[in-house]
């Protein structure tokens, strides 16, 4: 695409370049709500070059009809059984879900707490544990613990069809057995001598129980060797820290208590912060401003924290940020030094100059500088800041922000130290190496993780273990969920066990001791645990995780404070049940921080390289773990896979990502392929993405794609047959470059590839052509263009905190914007007081804000057309919103939601009831962002139920409208009318046929792997083709609900034959909450009922003090959503607002936009 | 020049007519009697791996719903009992160790209960009332705001072997649904088999009693059943 751009007015929101350029292709997305349609047959069968015409197809059904018609027919309705348990378990009820706590335990001190749903003994549904300090929120009605994607998403790989389950030997498939009698005959020569030659290569399991078995093996085995490797890691942090302090500490960060956060190339919002669960709750705490108004802080005197980043790529964080800087992660350190220099530290050489030559305007560099320096310099801001550094930041930039953070006194207020658990020692992977060219390993145990997929590309690793494997007298152990690269090249490939399936224990990173329990056996005989296999090879005293726990459980609650009286039997059941070992609040249980830490100036200022590194002649590139697959090991997760990145909205692919300056530079343009050489190591090839707001001169690659084997067989490989699967960066990734390398090459390849993104399919929302003769049809050209603006500025409404608190921001008294059709019915309700615009008048007879008087008349259900007990509504609060996408994942567990495959996505066919939609504003080169959630907004006055011809669409008394599965013939006449496109039809039977032969259809087989079932949950009907779906405010919940307060009341009402009004049987606020709302790590979404005066959502809709910020969308429309959304305000300086209004285009920063 | 159209052509038409329009209506008629549920489903009696009867744990010895059907009050599932329930009282001392032996303990009829107590697999039962995937009942709402068992059930207390009472179709469930009163009873009463309004009460009366009493307004519209 190399038409010429037009730079857009300064408050447009746009999705892509294309939308900019109005390409053919973006035009016929708009025009098209699925594009492409013309002909289905397209793009089938592409891969293989075959191709899949007209003649062919109808052979194949002429054929197939033909098989039908000898067919025996039977029209006996089968047999059905109906089973039950031979003996009974206690604590199930067969019908109603169990939950238990668990934790789910992962590296970098990413551990996180969880509750699990388990419907007849399968886990079915994550949630967070809202009695966990870690994931606690703040809002007393709504505790949920958050999740995020990552977490939402595992309970997929538990029933993965293509994990791992049986055990082999040089490729060979054997019994469990011989693996055993292996381990039997060679215990002692494994572990002979002291443990000689026995080396571990392990993932950072943060498992105290583990611990305990490495002291034990150093101990009895002093000799044997345990590595550790994670391809993304903190190492980087740690080793700032030893310059800074001396020794390595791990610093967590109170966002909580901080006003301002100065982000370098640091993306801690986004699911790719281990941490990010409780970084984002915490920075909530001082970004919402919906928790002040409801602490009734006066407007006027509302405030928020202040976010700066410095980044290269866009990223969640720097999306969030009140000013943004985008500068190649080379220079970042550059930007470290300025600021440490105008915060205080003293640091060698000359105030460095603004970067040239990479997109970076002088002025807008030193304003930004200037700022940083006002507003953290401040006396009043003393300990109230965080200036942090990304993993990606060289050693020495991070020991630079811990001595900015010491100038500034965070130290011990907002950025908290702690030592890191002591143990035994452990190695690098770089020393594993070592070891092996040295051949001083006779076995190495693998435990978990790919390495000979992402070890640095220097180390040649998958060699390593050749030639180790090569010696007969030599073995490599190689446990792992699934038959990847590292495991073809062991001897022995053990299946391991997910962690729902596991006892074990782990910590988070403040230290809180966590339980892991299994909510289901081991789905594959003989799969086991780390901890398990650790523990047989090096004979530990007990092989059973379950004891081993027990047994470090009581050790644990001895040795913490506070907790000593629950080192029993008693104590550890509770601490099963609840998951953690300590006070819900965080008061004991944690690592103690470390006080008084004091910054070595001295060693800071040395490690300062004299000459700054710069990007030279050829261009950087940085590597990223990437927001839906992490370093890859959630490759084989289809849920993950189709989750669109936050910026660049691409799913099953990475890219090499790149700025619109280098593109044209290069002469690129999305889908050209690449080739990217530093030093002889290369990416042979890659797809490019050209990225608005992306630093110039550098290449952001996201780690975890292009995984050869594609985890081996069977559906993933069928669904990667599809397209996708990405491109393997790792060949480029070294020891010395794990983050960020120079002197980059770019060659253009010739061809294409077909990256798909999701970035437009919201455009559609925003046709500049929209009907009711709102639009366009003013006297001049300016005006017409104003008036395309407003109905553009409608979507997402974003303000300042400044006009916020001067009361510029009000849509309280907003009333419908529908022209026409209602006379006489809202005009002159939307003012003030009552009426809240958006809602139906709803008569209900009877007030159900307090209880019934003894002469009152029970209050009367009046019938079917609105319910006066519940009509349910949604809030979501943009302003807490950081477009993480748990909420996607969230939703397509609990609902069922089929993943569909990188070619129906590229028809706009993706099948995710909730979406995310990232909208650029302004200019084309540092664009601001803004992002919005967005699922069925259950209008009540809906467009799509009146079209529906066979009445699927309807309407419930409650206000929610539905959709009937079994009513639905496939018309798809309501999603043509749906204005907002959240309506997802089922194009194929997404569940039951393989995804790459979809055009098959009926020739295909059908059925889903027996795993997968088990992961669906059973309150939600799965659709089958033909049907169309949506978001149903998790009507199974709200039913639940409502049935269980029934129950209840009426078992009460029962025993003593008394009366039950309409106040029983309403269901409390907070009862219900559907799964997106549950999942939001900052708690934006908030549920329930509008006739509750209790109720959080009445307040947010009624309530002056939040009505303020309360705003639905397409109003001209006259279609009443229940789903409103709250303004989204921004913080910014206003020196530097003043300055990047400048030199950007003012509106930079909304403000105007109400 | 030859006629297209015969005299015959007429008397064809017409016996054409006459042909499709009697043909639909036997078509309808037939399907509205042998395609319903009320034809396709009420009186399914598949004979069950155990000759369990209900007529005579029931109907003669007394015993109640819930002491098999635990979680019926609490569920949206009924559950079929576990052969651990049956054992209770069908015990066999060389199966389960307990010290007295049971009721007919030796009977053939038992021994697969017996089997799958020892073993840990299921009774193969034939499930009899099911409504769709997309159907979402919930007993424990109907038991315990006054929808009996015999309601959609029939007199179970009289079935030696259970067949399928009522049709269970939607439009069956929408009539009482519309008319609650027509099948409420007291709460009290729900498990009770052989319950009758007492003399010169009339049920209707006794249904809206409990209506009002416990707030019921059942639901009509789709999100009430369907998800």
């Amino acid at each position: 695409m190399n038409q010429p751009i037009q730079q857009p007015a300064p408050n447009r929101q746009w999705t892509s370049l294309e939308e900019l350029a109005n390409t053919p292709e973006f035009q016929a997305i708009v025009t098209k709500e699925f594009p492409g349609y013309a002909n289905i047959f397209e793009g089938s069968g592409e891969a293989e070059g075959e191709g899949f015409d007209r003649r062919r197809f109808m052979q194949l059904m002429g054929a197939s009809m033909a098989l039908a018609g000898i067919a025996g027919t039977g029209c006996q309705r089968p047999d059905l059984q109906i089973l039950a348990y031979s003996r009974g378990t206690h604590d199930q009820v067969p019908g109603l879900p169990t939950y238990y706590a668990t934790t789910y335990p992962r590296p970098n001190g990413g551990s996180h707490p969880v509750v699990v749903e388990s419907n007849d003994g399968r886990p079915t549904k994550i949630e967070g544990n809202p009695e966990h300090p870690a994931s606690r929120g703040n809002r007393a009605v709504y505790a949920h613990g958050g999740t995020d994607v990552f977490t939402q998403a595992s309970v997929l790989d538990l029933y993965h069809p293509d994990r791992s389950r049986r055990y082999f030997r040089n490729g060979v498939e054997i019994e469990r057995q011989i693996f055993d009698d292996f381990l039997a005959e060679n215990s002692n020569a494994i572990l002979a001598n002291g443990g000689q030659g026995l080396a571990f290569l392990a993932e950072d399991f943060a498992s105290p129980s583990l611990q305990r078995v490495r002291e034990h093996i150093q101990a009895s085995y002093p000799q044997a060797r345990w590595y550790v490797y994670e391809p993304v890691n903190r190492d980087t942090i740690h080793e700032g820290t030893r310059i800074a302090f001396g020794r390595p500490l791990q610093p967590t960060y109170r966002y909580d208590r901080a006003d301002f956060v100065v982000s370098l190339d640091a993306d801690f919002l986004c699911s790719t912060n281990e941490t990010m669960l409780l970084d984002a709750r915490r920075f909530n705490e001082k970004r919402s401003v919906l928790q002040q108004a409801d602490r009734n802080v006066a407007t006027n005197a509302t405030t928020m924290n202040r976010l700066y980043v410095a980044e290269s790529m866009v990223t969640v964080t720097g999306m969030n940020a009140d000013h943004r800087l985008r500068l190649p992660a080379t220079l970042v350190g550059t930007l470290a030094v300025a600021l440490a220099r105008e915060l205080g530290v003293s640091v060698p050489g000359e105030a460095p100059a603004a970067p040239q030559g990479v997109g970076v305007n002088g002025e807008i560099w030193s304003a930004f500088i200037a700022a940083i320096k006002a507003d953290l310099g401040a006396a009043s801001a003393r300990g109230k800041s965080i200036v942090l550094a990304g993993r990606n930041q060289p050693a020495w930039v991070h020991a630079l922000c811990f001595a900015i953070n010491a100038a500034l006194g965070n130290l011990g207020q907002t950025v908290e130290l702690r030592e890191p658990p002591a143990g035994p020692p452990t190695g690098s992977i770089a020393q594993l190496r070592a070891a092996l060219s040295q051949n001083q390993v006779n076995t190495l145990v693998i435990l978990g993780g790919n390495p000979v997929y992402n070890a640095p590309a220097d180390l040649n690793f998958g060699q390593a273990l050749d030639t180790l494997r090569a010696n007969p007298q030599k073995r490599i152990i190689h446990l792992g969920m699934h038959y990847n690269e590292t495991a073809e090249k062991a001897t022995w490939h053990v299946p391991m066990t997910h962690y729902l399936e596991q006892w074990g224990d782990t910590e988070t990173a403040e230290g809180i001791y966590c339980a892991v329990q299994p909510l289901i056996a081991p789905l594959y005989a003989g799969s086991l645990s780390p901890l398990e296999l650790v523990a047989r090879i090096v004979r530990f005293r007990q092989t059973s995780a379950y004891d081993i726990l027990r047994d470090t459980f009581m050790q644990r609650a001895q040795n913490t404070p506070g907790c000593a009286d629950q080192a029993n039997a008693e104590g550890f059941r509770r601490f099963l049940h609840r998951g953690f070992l300590g006070a819900a609040d965080g008061s004991t249980g944690l690592r103690p921080t470390v006080n008084n830490a004091t910054v070595n100036q001295n060693a800071v200022r040395d490690a300062v390289p004299s000459r700054l590194p710069s990007v030279g002649n050829g261009y950087e590139v940085t590597f990223h773990p990437h927001p839906s697959l992490y370093d890859g090991r959630y490759f084989g997760n289809g849920w993950l896979q189709e989750l669109p990145e936050p910026a660049t909205k691409l799913v099953w692919d990475n890219a090499a990502i790149i700025s619109p300056a280098t593109a044209r530079e290069l002469s690129l343009t999305t889908n050209d392929l690449i080739s990217i050489e530093i030093q002889g190591q290369r990416i042979e090839r890659i797809a490019v993405f050209v990225l608005p707001g992306h630093a110039d001169k550098s290449v952001t690659l996201h780690l975890g794609h292009g995984q050869p084997m594609a985890f081996g067989r069977g559906q993933l490989a069928g669904q990667l047959q599809n397209g996708g699967g990405g491109f393997n960066v790792y060949p480029l990734r070294t020891s010395n470059g794990m983050g960020i390398r120079t002197e980059a090459s770019l060659t253009k390849l010739p061809g294409t590839y077909r990256l798909v993104s999701t970035q437009d399919y919201s455009a559609l929302l925003r046709r500049p052509d929209r009907q009711l003769g709102l639009i366009g049809v003013g006297p001049t050209e300016a005006s017409r263009e104003a008036e395309r603006e407003a109905q553009v500025r409608e979507l997402i409404q974003i303000g300042t905190l400044a006009d916020y608190r001067a009361g510029r921001i009000d849509h309280s008294h907003d009333h419908d914007h529908g022209h026409g059709q209602d006379h006489g019915h809202d005009h002159g309700h939307g003012h003030g007081g009552q009426q809240r615009r958006g809602l139906i008048p709803l008569h209900i007879e009877g007030d159900l804000s307090r209880p019934p008087a003894p002469n009152d008349q029970p209050t009367r259900a009046v019938g079917i057309d609105s319910s006066p007990l519940h009509q349910w509504g949604m809030v979501i609060d943009l302003n807490s919103c950081i477009a993480c996408s748990a909420c996607m994942v969230a939703c397509q567990s609990e609902n069922n939601v089929p993943i569909v495959g990188k070619d129906e996505v590229r028809r706009n066919r993706e099948m995710h009831w909730i979406r995310v939609d990232r909208y650029f504003i302004g200019s084309v080169e540092d664009p601001r962002f803004a992002s919005q959630p967005l699922a069925c907004v259950h209008c009540e006055r809906a467009p799509c139920e009146t079209v529906c011809p066979v009445n699927a669409a309807v309407h419930s008394p409650e206000g929610l409208n539905l959709q009937v599965y079994n009513r639905c013939v496939g018309t798809r006449y309501c999603s043509n009318n749906c204005p907002f496109k959240v309506r997802r039809f089922n194009w194929f039977d997404y569940n039951q046929r393989p995804l790459d032969q979809l055009r098959l259809g009926p020739l295909t087989e059908k059925g889903s792997p027996e795993t997968l079932k088990m992961q669906r949950n059973p309150d939600v009907t799965i659709r089958m083709r033909g049907v169309m779906e949506k978001c149903t405010y998790c009507v199974q919940r709200i039913e639940r609900g409502k049935a269980g307060v029934k129950i209840a009341a009426s078992r009460r009402a029962n025993r003593d034959n008394s009366n039950l009004f309409d106040q029983d049987i309403r269901v409390p606020d907070g009862t219900i909450t559907p799964a997106c709302a549950q999942a939001c790590p900052t708690q934006a979404i908030t549920f329930g009922n509008l006739l509750d005066r209790d109720a959080k959502v009445y307040k947010l809709t009624h309530d002056p003090k939040h009505t303020k910020r309360n705003y639905t969308q397409l109003d001209e429309l006259n279609i009443k959503p229940r789903t409103s959304y709250m303004v989204r305000l921004t913080n910014p300086n206003e020196t530097l607002k003043a300055v990047e209004d400048r030199v950007y285009g003012g509106g930079h920063h909304g403000g105007g936009n109400h | 020049m030859a006629l297209i159209f015969t005299p015959r052509t007429d008397l064809l038409a017409r016996q054409v007519t006459l042909g499709v329009v009697l043909g639909v209506h036997l078509f309808a008629v037939a399907w509205y009697y042998y395609a319903l549920p009320s034809y396709t489903r009420v009186g399914y009696m598949p004979e069950q791996p155990v000759p369990f009867s209900h007529a005579l744990h029931i109907g003669q010895l007394g015993m109640h719903c819930q002491y098999c059907h635990t979680h019926v009050a609490e569920s949206p599932h009924s559950n079929v009992p576990t052969s651990e329930t049956c054992m209770n009282c069908h015990n066999k001392q060389a199966v389960t160790g307990k010290i007295w032996a049971g009721i007919k303990p030796d009977s053939p009829y038992l021994s697969q209960v017996q089997e799958s107590y020892a073993r840990g697999n299921p009774v193969p039962w034939k499930r009899i009332h099911k409504v769709p995937d997309y159907v979402y009942f919930n007993h424990a709402v109907h038991v315990n705001r006054g929808v009996s068992c015999v309601s959609c059930h029939g007199q179970i207390n009289e079935m030696p072997v259970v067949w399928h009472a009522k049709e269970l179709s939607m439009g069956w469930c929408l009539n009482c649904h519309r008319a609650p009163s027509e099948n409420l009873r007291p709460p009290s009463e729900v498990y009770n088999m052989t319950w009758v309004p007492p003399a010169g009460e009339s049920p209707r009366k006794i249904g809206e009693s409990v209506k009002d009493r416990l707030q019921i307004n059942p639901p009509q519209t789709c999100q009430g059943c369907h998800r």
